[in-house]
Parts: C-alpha cells; sequence; structure tokens
C-alpha cells in the first residue's frame, strides 16, 4: 500500500501544482481539509503562496490551527513557501496576526536586498557540513518570496540561501518535519527529486 | 546567487503555437505543451505563453493549454494576452499558471495591477511593456494592442508607476529591436533595470549568443526571453547556457 499524504486545502494558490507534482511522481496525495483525513494520513503537506495573514485567516475558518500543529510535530511534515512561514510565531507581513507557532522565531522582510521580491533560481546549500542530503546537494531551487524565517533556535537552520548579499533560512529541519521557502513543485526535476525523497522517508 | 534566466516565449494562436517577426507574418511552429516539454527539458528556467488570439471566445483555449502543461511541466511559467480582469486572472493562476502578464489592459485600467497585486501577490503580475524609440522625444513610448497603438506614454515612466502600483516584473519588449536579430536594445533596457527595483525581462533582438550575454553584463536585467530564435533552432538552451557559465554569470546548469 502506498503511504497516504494529506494536502492541505486552505486555498493556497500553489494548491493544484503541488498536487499536479505530487502525483506525477506517483504518490498516492489528496487535497483535504477534512481533520480526521489529514490526522489519519502517514504524511502531511502543508502549500502556500501569497500572503501570511490571510493564510493564518483560511486557516482559521477551516478551524485547521491545532490540527496542523498537532501533525507538523507527530507526522512526516513537509511546509512550502508560506507553508514554512506559518509555521512561526509572527510576521513582519501582518504584524497584528499570530502564526501557528510551532517554532520560536519570525518571519521577516528583505533587508539588505535591493531586489524584492525575490523571484528565480538560487542555489540552497547545507548550513553545516555534517547535515546529509534531503534530496538535494547544493541544488539550485525555484523562489518567490519577500519574507523569510528567522528561527530562535538556529539548529533548526538545516540549508541556507544568499539573494543579494542578505543570507536567509531556506530549509528548517526538525526530526520528522521539514520545510522549504522555494518551490519544489516548480523546480524541475530538483523539485521532484525532493518530493520523491519526502514520500521515500514516510 | 539568484541565476540569470532564460525563458522560452511561446505566442499562441487558436491553441497553436506561432511566432513572427515585428509581430507580423506568423508562421506556425507547433504544439504548445510538447513544445513546453521540449524547452523544460532543454534548461529553460521559465515559460512564457503570449495568447494573441483574437476572439473572446477562442482566448478560453488557453485555460486548457495552461492545465495540460501544468500536469506535466514543473517550472515556472506566466501567461499573457488579453486578460483585462482579476477574474481571468484566478482562472489561469488556478489552472496552474504561476505568473500573469498585462499590457493593454494596464494601461487602460493601471487598477488591475493594484487589484491583482492584492489578490494574488506582486509576484504573480508581470507589466509587459512594448517599447518604441521616438527620435524627436528622444523618450521611449509604450505601445499597445501588439505594438499597433501608440499610447505617447514614457516607457520609463510607465515602467516605474507600473512598480508602484504593484507590479512585480517588467517583461520588456523593445519594439526597435524585435525580430532584427541585432541584439538587445541595451540603452532602454538598462534604463528600466535602473529605474524600478523588480526584476526586469528584456525580449526582443537576440539573434546570437553574444546578444544574450550583451544585455546580461550591460544592463543587470535578471532574464531573457527568447522565441523565434529557440524555435528555428538557430540556438540552444543549453549553449546559451554553457557561453553564459564560461562569461561568468550565475546561471543553473541542468542535465540535458
Amino acid at each position: 500500500m502506498k503511504k497516504k499524504i494529506s494536502l492541505i486545502d486552505f486555498g493556497a494558490g500553489n494548491l493544484h501544482s503541488v498536487y499536479k507534482a505530487f502525483n506525477f511522481i506517483g504518490a498516492n496525495i489528496e487535497i483535504t481539509r477534512d481533520l480526521k483525513v489529514i490526522e489519519d494520513s502517514d504524511a502531511v503537506v502543508l502549500p502556500g503562496v501569497g500572503a501570511f495573514g490571510s493564510a493564518i485567516k483560511a486557516i482559521k475558518k477551516y478551524n485547521l490551527v491545532e490540527t496542523i500543529k498537532s501533525v507538523s510535530t507527530k507526522k512526516p511534515f513537509l511546509g512550502i513557501c508560506i507553508g514554512l512561514q506559518l509555521l512561526f510565531e509572527e510576521s513582519e507581513e501582518t504584524p497584528d496576526v499570530k502564526g501557528l507557532g510551532v517554532f520560536e522565531g519570525k518571519v521577516v522582510k528583505f533587508k539588505i536586498a535591493e531586489k524584492i521580491p525575490h523571484i528565480g533560481w538560487n542555489n540552497v546549500s547545507y548550513f553545516s557540513p555534517e547535515r546529509n542530503g534531503f534530496g538535494f546537494d547544493d541544488e539550485v531551487f525555484y523562489f518567490v518570496h519577500s519574507y523569510y524565517v528567522v528561527p530562535k533556535e538556529e539548529k533548526l537552520i538545516y540549508a541556507t540561501t544568499t539573494h543579494d548579499n542578505e543570507i536567509f533560512a531556506s530549509v528548517i529541519k526538525k526530526e520528522n518535519l521539514i520545510a522549504v521557502q522555494f518551490h519544489p513543485e516548480k523546480s524541475g526535476d530538483v523539485g521532484l527529486d525532493l518530493l520523491e525523497t519526502f514520500v521515500e522517508e514516510i | 546567487m539568484l541565476t540569470k534566466r532564460i525563458i522560452s516565449c511561446l505566442d499562441i494562436k487558436d491553441g497553436r503555437v506561432v511566432k513572427g517577426t515585428k509581430f507580423l507574418n506568423l508562421k506556425d511552429a507547433g504544439d504548445p505543451v510538447e513544445l513546453a516539454k521540449y524547452y523544460n527539458k532543454e534548461g529553460a528556467d521559465e515559460l512564457c505563453f503570449l495568447d494573441i488570439t483574437a476572439s473572446h471566445e477562442e482566448r478560453k483555449t488557453i485555460i486548457s493549454i495552461v492545465e495540460a502543461v501544468a500536469n506535466e511541466i514543473f517550472i515556472p511559467f506566466t501567461v499573457g494576452g488579453g486578460i483585462s480582469s482579476t477574474k481571468q486572472m484566478k482562472d489561469i493562476l488556478r489552472a496552474g499558471a504561476d505568473k500573469i502578464t498585462i499590457n493593454s489592459s494596464a494601461i487602460k485600467n493601471p487598477e488591475l495591477i493594484t487589484e491583482g497585486a492584492a489578490k494574488f501577490g506582486s509576484q504573480c503580475i508581470v507589466l509587459a511593456i512594448d517599447a518604441k524609440y521616438n527620435g524627436r522625444k528622444k523618450t521611449w513610448e509604450a505601445y499597445i494592442k501588439g505594438g499597433r497603438e501608440n499610447t505617447n506614454l514614457d516607457a520609463i515612466e510607465w515602467a516605474k508607476k507600473g512598480v508602484s502600483l504593484g507590479a512585480g516584473e517588467i517583461l520588456l519588449t523593445s519594439m526597435d529591436s524585435d525580430g532584427t536579430k541585432n541584439g538587445y536594445d541595451i540603452e532602454l533596457t538598462k534604463q528600466v533595470v535602473e529605474s524600478v527595483n523588480v526584476p526586469v525581462i528584456a525580449s526582443g533582438g537576440a539573434g546570437k549568443i553574444k546578444h544574450i550575454i550583451e544585455v546580461f553584463h550591460e544592463t543587470g536585467c535578471d532574464a531573457a526571453l527568447l522565441a523565434s530564435l529557440l524555435h528555428y533552432k538557430d540556438l540552444t538552451i543549453n549553449q546559451i547556457k554553457e557561453k553564459m557559465e564560461e562569461e561568468e554569470l550565475p546561471v543553473r546548469l541542468t542535465e540535458v
């Protein structure tokens, strides 16, 4: 039996692209906002593109807050773009809206970089040399964002990326959870490889 | 470091890919999904579909093309041509596109940029500008309707305004250079790059690899848009990227 993956539907712009990419690699993935389906699945993917505030609002509307918080630490979990940022406490994008707070730290806007949004293909490099590969090794992935996460605990940072001399955390990893600022669903073969690795490790 | 992007542009008419020079003389150059797959394999960093279908009804075919492309190709792609409402933007983005380019409709209704950016994010809204030099005024003017109508708007001022309204990227086509194969309009591109803080995509005029190297080195633009040069296999993306690497431009290399 193929492992069941829930792709959380809170109306994220890249929902269908992420679905199509998992489908393309032959994964058993379902778009859902049903709390029971999410809790019963073997792994969970939280997609996202767009604004922090409206994403949190939608997650609250569908009553998904507690479920996401609980599965993110219990099951293999993949956060993508806003799906990474939402895991933190707050964002400069919408200061009056609280994040999910799975991790301590906040989401900040690019400060040094001149060109915002950061759009395009950029290198993702391991933060410390003892990290082993999670489907990539100093590869180039596709990014589209204006904000990035600053975790309080530095050891959460799995990989970093540099835009206009500004270095930021592009991959967060803790136990079964991996969350990426880039879009694996739009990063060609390298992105599909990362999704395959995620599926294989469930 | 962000790599310099090579974008393969496909002009779509009635569901087929066509490309003419100087916006006239269209020739059929193939099936959009097959071509998209081909360019993805070749190492295109992005794809751009411009729907030049004339009538409103026939435009619906673009949605099915977007869906078909999104099912099989996992790199970013942009769709443009005749989009004049956020409803149309939503349908195209939902079908799997990542960005929308708007041109004539943004000039007629600049609020469309703001509305689109508010609904889908600035990163989704690419402002396309067709610019032509006016020797008398010594400035570039923005044209609409596929280059048929002069708006008398200063192209550089319009780029700045578009960004302030919420455009996340500028797709800049030099009408003077387009189809000439004599190189990009360096001066125009440079001025726009220096005037805005969002990525600029240079378009129009590439005939040789050195033109692409030149536009990156001399203007600081982020991406080069290519069409007929690739469609008629005068050059391959791999050849272009190898040369870019040799010239120490940041580039995304893929296995071919």
